[in-house]
């Protein structure tokens, strides 16, 4: 079965007085399957966020339908359930944090699931030390860096079990240090602990290392690929709004001016390697 | 050229006598010349942030001097706010500050402060306005009802309309999309051009540094690391990297195929000059070095 | 000054202070500051003093930031010394136009000024060996009673725990808005009342915005993190009283026990 599954969702933001609703997506349908490492791309009112936020109930569809593993996030009796399988971290790093104290803002999660307290203290050393936090246990959140407070917040999620996580834009407010953090920690749970995860973002970059990009404007998905698929239609990127990586566009460039490269290799390693192919 | 500011052996220490002293700026000294376009590139802790509130007479030296037209700053502490309206600061996520209750006169602040006539005002705010990307129509509305894109223009508008001689802006593309971020440096660049304003941009992004300044400064570690062009500074990726600065792709790629054996110039930091070096080399039989 | 407010402020250790269990700790606050307003005699304020200073020496908390939290409030202790001063009837020992000063009034000035300080920095002393969650933790479960009566016990507490733990962002953020508004010729520090009270518009209002979205976005992050009111709500660090909590609880009894017999 699929982790999360979308059959034609609609989602449409009520307007201000005298202004039109806003129609955020209009009929997506996605699946998500388990353990991959998908990155969801666009440009900012491209429904992307409001698609994530559909993921975990936080926005209940205003037509069509929302799954988790089976259960319609419309069905607020599971909806408890729904946000334990799928955690969510948000954006801004300040106003996810509930506590004083590293390790009372993990238990956060636990505490609320009315798991017991040996376990809770398992749960919590075993989050930190799965995001390399282990350190700041009895440490003051509001005191630590951007992207160690989006681990923190990371292990908050983790401490609860979940087979899922989104990240809701959750580097866009993070220097380049703590966005490859941050990076790193997600990249590590789906490959260490095969948990799912839902990467949100307009940082192309961000994708390399992704299972599958779905790529969002106005409402609706208009591509979906692995990386190399996606990248390469450089053309239709950019008539939306998004900027491939400068590896693809230097390709496409060699490409132009007869050079036999493919436009696929993303990475500087790649690019390099494929473009000494035609020095050799 | 003649210098606009200089920065002269400046010193910030932060909770001197404390246990928590620390110097966040150490004994720097920079100059920003008249109608430049100049990047500052430093990771977290570098002493951007501490550096740039100097520079408007926000924070005060704990030894060194800022000199504006040649002239100390804090020579007559009474006046440093006239400072704040020749050297026009936009901090990070300016949008945060909107507080009034239309576009019109939170632009109209900064020059009301000033003490202007209700036209020289109206003029500044128009022309901000349009500096800024904002059209004519969003002035009577309030600032909470735009969008987050347009809600930095506005602010950043609020700055432009004191008209100062230096204009510094701090990561002012942050969190915008790569759309957003091209737009916003597009009228940053024609603002510049227009005005001949000096234009202070302070950036993580090497990429964005790259493409739209003159010259850049490299702080790391409270110091000055390094300053020139971007080609002499990206030519010392090696050493950019070192101190755990990003430098821009296409730099790493040529940095890749030198490793491989290929003659690329050092300074190539631009994806159309690499791309031109390498079809040349291709046509000239791919010679290694 | 922003800086100064330390309320909130908490300073991690491993002193017996930060183990008591903070119900401990906010009884004998309680009992501390029963004991500081029935005390009559020298000898118990003696006690009473170096009670405190006993309990700082434990707790290893800096006397600097003790007397840091004393600032805020060192007008209401002048004011309040000087009333005392002035205006307590009894025999008069020096005058100065209408000024009257009194034995009686020296005495209950200096009794007031040592109330107050001691009361402050007793508290300050909960604030700064506790963290807020154990605090709003322990108060919780000493009112937990109170539910019965329909009084929203858990709901209190949350709000008062979160508050605190906002309280070093939000001041951090009214910095940030400060030097963004005096960048643009705001100006805080001069002019009359009310041109400074109309000063802090640019100030307040975006605090006020930012302070509502931030609201927003954490009622909806705790959500996500299963949040559904008290019900069922286990923790991470369960109170239990040990020895040493009963020992320390029976000092501060025996205190005021003291205390009450020395009047």
């Amino acid at each position: 079965m699929e982790m999360i599954k979308t059959q034609d969702l609609a989602f449409t933001y009520p307007g201000a007085e005298g202004e039109g609703n806003t129609r955020a997506l209009r009929g997506v349908d996605v699946e998500i399957e388990r353990g991959s490492f998908v990155v969801v791309l666009g440009h900012n009112g491209s429904g992307k966020s409001t698609l994530a936020k559909a993921f975990n109930a936080v926005l209940l569809p205003s037509g069509g339908k929302v799954y988790v593993e089976g259960m319609d996030t419309s069905n607020e009796e599971l909806l408890l359930e729904i946000r334990r399988r799928v955690g969510m971290v948000f954006q801004n790093p300040d106003n996810q944090i509930v506590a004083n104290v590293v390790e009372e803002d993990v238990a956060f999660a636990p505490e609320n699931l009315g798991v017991p307290s040996e376990e809770i203290r398992k749960r919590v050393d075993d989050a930190l030390e799965a995001v390399g936090m282990s350190q700041y246990v009895k440490h003051a959140p509001h005191l630590l860096s951007g992207g160690q407070k989006q681990r923190i917040a990371i292990a908050g999620v983790l401490a609860m079990e979940p087979e899922c996580i989104v990240l809701d834009e959750a580097t866009a407010m993070l220097d380049p240090v703590g966005r490859r953090e941050v990076l790193a920690a997600v990249e590590k749970l789906n490959y260490e602990q095969g948990i799912t995860v839902v990467l949100i973002t307009h940082h192309m970059n961000e994708a390399e290392h992704a299972d599958r990009v779905i790529v969002m404007n106005d409402g609706l998905v208009v591509m979906d690929g692995t990386p190399r698929e996606v990248f390469t239609r450089k053309k239709e990127l950019e008539d939306i709004g998004l900027a491939v990586p400068d590896t693809v566009s230097l390709l496409f460039s060699l490409r132009e001016a007869g050079m036999d490269v493919p436009t696929d290799a993303i990475t500087v390693k790649e690019c390099a390697d494929a473009i000494m192919k035609n020095f050799t | 050229m003649e210098e606009i500011i200089r920065v002269e052996n400046l010193t910030h220490t932060y909770g001197a006598g404390t246990p928590f002293c620390r110097s966040a700026v150490q004994d720097m000294s920079l100059d920003i010349y008249r109608g430049e376009f100049l990047g500052i590139i430093g990771h977290t802790g570098s002493g951007k942030s501490t550096l740039i509130q100097h520079l408007n007479g926000l924070l005060k030296p704990t030894s060194g001097r800022i000199l504006l037209g040649g002239e100390d700053i804090w020579a007559d502490p009474k006046k440093i706010r006239d400072v704040r309206f020749r050297v026009g600061l936009v901090f990070q996520y300016p949008e945060y500050q909107l507080f009034e209750e239309t576009v019109y006169r939170d632009i109209a602040f900064g020059p009301t402060n000033m003490g202007l006539s209700k036209d020289e005002i109206d003029r500044r705010v128009r022309e901000a306005a349009r500096f800024a990307g904002l059209s004519e129509e969003l002035l009577e509305k309030s600032p909470f009802a735009l969008s987050g894109g347009q809600k930095r223009r506005v602010a950043i508008a609020g700055v432009i309309a004191m008209e100062p001689e230096v204009l510094v802006l701090d990561e002012p593309s942050a969190g915008l999309d790569p759309q957003g971020r091209e737009s916003l440096l597009a009228n940053i660049r024609e603002f510049h051009r227009e005005r001949g304003t000096t234009v202070v941009l302070v950036s993580h992004s090497m990429e964005e540094i790259a493409k739209n300044v003159d010259r850049i400064v490299v702080l790391s570690d409270s110091h000055v690391l390094m300053s020139g062009t971007p080609r002499e500074v990206f030519a010392r990726g090696d050493e950019l990297m070192s101190a755990g600065l990003d430098v821009p792709q296409v730099t790493r790629i040529a940095m890749a195929l030198r490793e491989r054996g290929l003659a690329i110039s050092p300074d190539v930091y631009t994806v159309e000059e690499l791309s031109a070096e390498l079809v040349a080399l291709k046509k000239g039989g791919g010679r290694k070095c | 000054m922003l800086k100064d407010i330390t309320l909130g402020q908490y300073f991690p250790g491993d002193t017996l202070a930060h183990k008591l269990d903070p119900r401990t700790k906010l009884l004998i606050t309680v009992l501390y500051i029963v004991a500081l307003f029935t005390a009559k005699s020298y000898l118990a304020y003696g006690i009473l003093v170096l009670t405190l200073v006993i309990a700082v020496r434990i707790s290893r908390v800096s006397v600097k930031a003790l007397f840091k939290g004393l600032k805020p409030v060192l007008f209401i202790i002048a004011f309040t010394a000087v009333l005392n001063l002035f205006y307590t009837p009894g025999k008069e020992i020096w005058h100065f136009w209408i000024f009257h000063m009194t034995l009686e009034g020296v005495r209950a000035a200096v009794t007031m000024m040592l109330r107050i300080t001691l009361l402050i920095m007793g508290t300050f002393l909960l604030t700064y060996t506790t963290s807020p969650i154990r605090l709003t933790d322990g108060l919780e479960s000493l009112l937990g009673p109170l539910k019965a009566i329909k009084l929203p016990v858990h709901e209190l507490a949350m709000m008062m725990s979160i508050a605190l733990r906002f309280i070093p962002t939000l001041i951090e953020e009214t910095d940030k808005i400060m030097s963004a508004q005096k960048a643009r010729g705001a100006d805080f520090e001069t002019g009359s009342l009310m041109q400074r009270a109309k000063a802090l518009v640019p100030l307040l209002v975006p605090l006020f915005v930012s302070a509502f979205r931030r609201a927003d976005e954490l009622a909806t992050a705790m959500e996500c993190r299963c949040y559904h009111g008290g019900e069922g709500r286990t923790k991470l660090n369960v109170l239990r009283y040990q020895t040493c909590d009963y020992l320390v609880l029976g000092y501060y009894a025996a205190l005021v026990a003291v205390v009450i017999v020395l009047r």
